[in-house]
């Protein structure tokens, strides 16, 4: 039985033991003071820390510290430094140190925001920890021949602590705020280089879209303002002018929607403008134009050339009659077959 | 390694490629080369034996939009009435597009920067992400290491300043930790990955009460144009980055007689901790480019607080090393001519330096204008010879 229960003992250790192990232990790296390397202290070693702390048990890997569970540890190091200086407690540089971690362990304060490294500032000759503008810092004159102080020099060490506790709980946030920023910085990229190319004005105009917040996404919708473009023309009501001609257009005003962007990288979207056109033959026009992504198409009235009211024109983007270029072959072959099976029907 | 610091350059004005900071008057060989000063060295010691060394770009952002204007123009047909106009639309942005270099010389780079926030907002992202991107993939070699996590200096300049400043500002700022959720739906992330996220916003305490777990041990701001340039209201970016908050050793490095930084310059406030915040002002003419950053970085005055920052102590820049860099600073190779110019002959350097002065003297707008009227007599008449 007794030899059972050792048996069962030993693989619990084991097992708590590689449980324990997903997470390196730190290494004991304390600070160097005016020149001076801190040895490690048994007490204030990670070896010593690492269990009392809890870390084995709360650490996820490779090293996330919840922040739940923050305040309990370092309500754990405020209580060894205590159980270390009791004698000391009086000190100010002892009641900063410790007043700055109550107020992280009671919430008041994030672990983030307090600098728990220990600052050589060559050029004033000091060592700082804790510079905070409340409360000052705990400071180490490296010129003046001060002999040292063990509360010093514990405080430094447990700094050192502190500063790896806070590393623990900053892998979680610098996680999230990296995987954001690659989406951010992907989906603002998308906008500029898939959505509509806005003109240096529409740029500055739909700026008043954006927020005083490069985290929140860009924006969906986009004004179409005074934008020039390229295309052709032709007449659908005469014969004899319903050729192709060049066609220069300006939207004068516009909106166009996103379809769900983030999905899309801003490939897709759906719009509609007023639209101005200025061809060789058919002179100035005015109309309405819609687009669906790069493709756009509108129809404009112009004046007559020959009396008998205005004459519409339809208006083809570059893009469009790009794709109807690209597909001619298809389009000719289609509009082919639908002519002989017209004949067919017709010669029965 | 983990157990080495981060440096980060975030380059100024100017086209430039991969690998910039390693090109001949980049930012590294000049440290290379300063390091030579110093017995914590040892000889042939490289910056990346001592530290982590990464650059940022941002300067295709600038040429992709210039590509797609210029695109844009080019479909555009010459006919009918608005015929000229289009002309000399199309011949505008086909010479910005095609003759690049002179475009940023000329301070193309900075009214894209300063005049669209869309463009600003993708630098300042692309900067972020490259930040943070690094810092994460070090933080968590550091954890498997045991090791400290590297602490991290960035060394901006020119332009980049600005650049940096308004980054900071958006990164410290933002409300990062409220877009999981969608993070989730949208960012390509393979299985695991979408479960260590899911996780890791679980381990945040919530959107609200978490702070952005970065401090920048030190931020150099070389020839810094960030109140010129930056996109925000000073009061609201100073008292995000200055020390004590997010950095804990900031530098305001200018030269005197370089244009570029007296447009408007950046003032370190008056509440700020002057002995964490420092003006580093030099005035070595070493070559006629004075604006280049690694004539700056050549200087003790200004490697000299790098390397203690970057190094310290406790990665072997001693105090001895740092007090030789102050004494060095004060020579009169450092504080007047040497390097390239020790060479030339006195008339001609007098020259050099009346044509800096008054380029730096000259009255002018303290707006974008105001610097790229500089930067175009800088261009022209120190780095081109015109009279």
């Amino acid at each position: 039985m007794n030899a059972a229960f050792r048996w069962v003992l030993l693989l619990w250790v084991v097992v708590a033991a590689e449980a324990g192990a997903a997470v390196t232990m730190p290494a004991d790296e304390p600070p160097t003071i005016c020149g001076r390397k801190l040895d490690v202290s048994p007490e204030l070693s990670w070896r010593t820390l690492w269990g009392e702390l809890g870390l084995p048990q709360v650490l996820r890997d490779p090293g996330s510290l919840p922040a739940a569970e923050v305040p309990r540890v370092v309500r754990g190091v405020a209580a060894k430094f205590r159980a270390l200086h009791a004698q000391d407690l009086a000190r100010p540089d002892a009641q900063l140190f410790l007043s700055v971690l109550d107020d992280v362990a009671q919430g008041r304060r994030a672990i983030a925001s307090v600098d728990w490294g220990v600052v050589a500032n060559m050029e004033d000759r000091r060592v700082d920890i804790l510079e905070t503008e409340r409360e000052g810092a705990i400071r180490f004159d490296c010129r003046a021949a001060e002999a040292p102080v063990m509360v010093k020099d514990d405080i430094a060490r447990l700094a050192r602590v502190m500063e790896k506790i806070q590393n623990f709980a900053a892998t979680a946030p610098l996680l999230v705020l990296s995987e954001t920023l690659a989406l951010r910085e992907k989906q603002a990229n998308d906008l500029l280089r898939n959505g509509l190319t806005m003109t240096p004005w529409e740029m500055k105009l739909n700026e008043r879209f954006l927020k005083d917040d490069d985290a929140v996404s860009g924006f969906s919708r986009q004004i179409v303002f005074l934008r020039p473009s390229g295309g052709a023309a032709i007449n659908t009501r005469s014969r004899a002018d319903a050729s192709l001609q060049g066609s220069l257009a300006l939207e004068p005003i516009g909106m166009v929607w996103y379809l769900d962007p983030q999905k899309n990288d801003y490939r897709e979207w759906v719009g509609v403008s007023g639209l101005l056109t200025s061809s060789t033959d058919g002179g100035l026009g005015y109309g309405v134009l819609v687009r669906y992504g790069n493709y756009s198409a509108g129809l404009t009235l112009h004046s007559g050339k020959n009396g008998g009211g205005d004459d519409v024109y339809l208006f083809l983007g570059v893009d469009l009659l790009n794709l109807l270029d690209a597909k001619r072959p298809s389009l000719e072959a289609f509009v082919e077959k639908y002519r002989a099976e017209v004949r067919r029907v017709n010669l029965r | 390694m983990a157990d080495r610091n981060l440096l980060f350059f975030v380059h100024g004005i100017g086209r430039q490629s991969d690998g910039w900071i390693d090109a001949p008057d980049g930012p590294v060989p000049a440290l290379e080369q300063a390091m030579g000063l110093y017995e914590c060295f040892a000889p042939g010691t490289k910056l990346r034996d001592v530290a982590d060394v990464v650059e940022v770009r941002y300067d295709d952002i600038f040429d992709e939009q210039i590509q797609r204007w210029t695109d844009q123009v080019k479909g555009l047909p010459p006919v009918g009435p608005g015929a000229d106009w289009v002309g000399r639309l199309q011949e505008f942005w086909t010479k910005a597009n095609g003759d690049g270099k002179t475009f940023t010389d000329f301070g193309g780079d900075v009214i894209l920067y300063r005049g669209f926030d869309l463009i600003a907002r993708s630098v300042r992202l692309r900067v972020n992400r490259i930040l943070l991107a690094e810092i994460y993939k070090r933080h968590v070699e550091s954890l498997a290491s045991g090791k400290r996590a590297p602490e991290i200096t960035v060394v901006a300049h020119s332009m980049g300043t600005a650049v940096t400043y308004d980054s900071l500002y958006s990164l410290f700022t933002g409300s990062w930790f409220a877009q999981g959720d969608e993070v989730l739906a949208h960012a390509k992330m393979t299985d695991e990955q979408k479960t260590n996220f899911a996780a890791a916003l679980k381990d945040i305490e919530s959107p609200a009460g978490t702070s952005v777990p970065v401090r920048l041990n030190a931020l150099m701001m070389v020839s810094n144009t960030s109140s010129l340039l930056s996109r925000w209201d000073a009061a609201r970016v100073n008292a995000i980055l200055k020390p004590g908050a997010a950095t804990r050793f900031f530098y305001n490095v200018n030269h005197t007689l370089d244009p570029v930084g007296k447009v408007k310059p950046f003032q370190i406030p008056s509440d700020w901790n002057k002995s964490r915040a420092r003006n580093v002002s030099v005035s070595h003419l070493h070559q006629e480019n004075i604006h280049a950053l690694s004539h700056y970085l050549a200087n003790p005055a200004v490697h000299g607080r790098l390397f203690g920052a970057l190094l310290g102590e406790e990665k072997g820049f001693t105090q001895a090393c740092f007090d030789r860099a102050m004494d060095l600073a004060t020579t009169p190779e450092w504080t007047g001519v040497g390097g390239a110019l020790a060479a030339k002959a006195g008339d001609e350097v007098a020259k050099l330096r009346k044509k800096l002065e008054e380029i730096a003297g000259a009255v002018g707008q303290d707006d974008v204008f105001g610097l790229i009227g500089k930067l175009d007599a800088f261009t022209r008449r120190v780095i081109g010879g015109a009279p």
